[in-house]
């Protein structure tokens, strides 16, 4: 077991909030969004739109937007208010149209995806439903009656792992078996991102080569292929099983693709354990995240815990948003049960 | 005499051609309602097997039929890939509206595929596919009445254009 010890340090450089795009990466989102909604979000200035990290649209309830730690109304006519009564109230009508308009028009062909509670659009962001939930057995058939949607917007951030990528890379070809630790919306997902992108395309500054990744993208958020095809930039020499089973997804690519470096999003299913040992076994890295607050906060979770005591992990990347999303709190090195720390409190930048 | 005689001949020629558009609507509303049968089936294929988005399903159906039925399909392709906000509803109605101009179907066949098209789209496959079958369904009960009128009217609205044609000819000389 570690001893836990927190450093902190002055953050070095800090994430600027703007990601490539523009307006037009709010494109397939304002798509998905019945006319009434879609007005009101094209009049929302570019500052605003460019911190927005969710839409909310609720049945009933005023239409909400979260970015930066922070959540506003936004009023008919495009404005940000903390005034609930100035908020524009989503329509039963405009829940059941959004649905409808962000699946192309066909809801018979997401029902796989409706199943999970998400469905994933052009441009990789993401949509979260709720509502009346069909179960067959005991297993969940589909959601019907939406009455909640929450619009995740996806944002690459190319190079925010630049500063990370030199503790975490050994020699020209190899990395390190790498865990990232972060606590919800801390930047887990973009960080991996963009660690596997230049993983996989090689980083000439630190004269490292590109290598194979096999990336099981579970929840189609790393990636966020929409029919097939990512529509993020994970990199030339990168494999990607969409929507598949991580432990499942794990086997099939050691054996069809032959990685030098297995990437996947949130471990912790006991079957995932096994796929993880194989892995090992087989000579291939891992770079993962898990959803918590510190070294000690995962350290009780049965299957990180458990192959942290295997040692399986030799960096461990802890994310925080003390000083906003992106905030590296330590990187930890771990070799022979002992770990150093560096890295205390600053952000991966760009 | 001659003009008499051509004036006639143009009121034969005039009075038979009409019943014979007349008795031709029968026929061409059977062969629309076979058309649309035919156009459900294939779209429920699309639908149900390949799970195709329907904006390629509708297209797909739209090239493989002939007009006029094909408009209704062509005009939903068109408004669900220009992504204005409509849903597949809406698109169908305006495919229907911009449509029954053009088709031989009587009143109550246009309402059948307008109530089918008020599920398109926006349910699950099961559901989906019970709105497939009630219309299939409904659109074969009217094939077969307007089978059935067809045969009744074909032949009556041919002779009758001919006998009125002759019977003025007769009133007039």
């Amino acid at each position: 077991m570690y001893t836990y010890e927190k450093t902190r340090h002055k953050p070095i450089k800090v994430w600027s909030e703007k990601a490539e795009g523009g307006r037009e990466r709010y494109k397939p989102v304002l798509d998905s969004v019945p006319i009434t909604i879609r007005s009101i979000i094209n009049r929302l200035s570019p500052e605003v739109l460019d911190g927005i990290e969710e839409f909310r649209l609720k049945a009933g309830a005023p239409f909400i937007i979260y970015g930066a730690g922070d959540s506003a109304y936004i009023t008919g006519d495009g404005r940000i208010s903390k005034d609930k009564a100035k908020a524009y109230i989503v329509t039963p009508d405009d829940t059941a149209k959004a649905l409808q308009l962000m699946c192309d028009c066909s809801i018979y062909s997401i029902e796989d995806e409706l199943r999970n509670g998400y469905i994933t659009i052009r441009g990789g962001h993401r949509i979260g439903v709720v509502g009346k939930v069909v179960t067959e057995g005991s297993r969940v058939k589909t959601i019907k009656d939406i009455s909640g949607l929450n619009i995740r917007i996806s944002r690459q951030v190319t190079g925010c792992s630049s500063s990370l990528l030199p503790s975490l890379i050994r020699g020209r070809d190899s990395v390190y078996n790498t865990l990232i630790v972060s606590p919800p919306q801390c930047g887990k997902t973009t960080l991996l991102r963009d660690i596997i992108r230049q993983i996989s395309d090689g980083i000439p500054a630190l004269g490292f080569n590109g290598i194979k990744v096999g990336l099981v993208d579970e929840r189609s958020e790393l990636a966020g292929c929409y029919k097939g095809i990512p529509q993020n930039d994970m990199g030339i020499r990168t494999d990607i099983l969409d929507a598949c089973p991580k432990a499942q997804g794990m086997m099939m690519l050691i054996r069809s693709m032959s990685p030098r470096v297995i990437a996947t999003d949130e471990l912790g299913r006991p079957e995932d354990l096994v796929s993880i040992q194989e892995a090992i076994n087989a000579g291939v890295n891992i770079i993962t995240t898990v959803h918590g607050w510190s070294t000690k906060d995962i350290q009780n979770k049965p299957v990180i815990g458990k192959l942290m005591q295997d040692g399986v992990f030799e960096r461990i990347v802890v994310l925080s948003r003390r000083k906003g999303p992106g905030t590296i709190e330590e990187v930890v090195n771990v070799s022979g049960g002992k770990k150093n720390s560096e890295f205390g409190g600053t952000r991966y930048d760009c | 005499m001659i003009v008499k005689v051509f004036g006639c001949l143009v009121i034969m020629v005039c009075a038979t051609l009409a019943g014979f558009v007349l008795a031709n609507g029968y026929k061409k509303r059977v062969r629309e309602l076979r058309a649309f049968q035919q156009a459900l089936q294939m779209l429920e294929s699309e639908i149900l097997y390949t799970s195709t988005p329907l904006p390629q399903a509708v297209d797909r159906t739209a090239r493989s039929l002939a007009a006029p039925v094909n408009r209704i399909f062509a005009v939903v392709g068109k408004v669900l890939d220009s992504r204005t906000g409509c849903t597949a509803g809406e698109a169908w109605c305006m495919g229907v509206d911009q449509t029954k101009d053009l088709l031989s179907l009587d009143s109550e066949d246009i309402e059948i595929i307008r109530s089918f098209g008020k599920n398109l789209g926006s349910v699950d496959k099961e559901n989906q596919e019970k709105s497939f079958t009630l219309a299939k369904y409904q659109l074969r009960a009217q094939q077969a009445k307007a089978e059935e009128e067809r045969s009744k009217n074909e032949r009556l609205y041919k002779n009758l254009g001919f006998l009125l044609g002759a019977a003025l000819v007769i009133l007039l000389i």
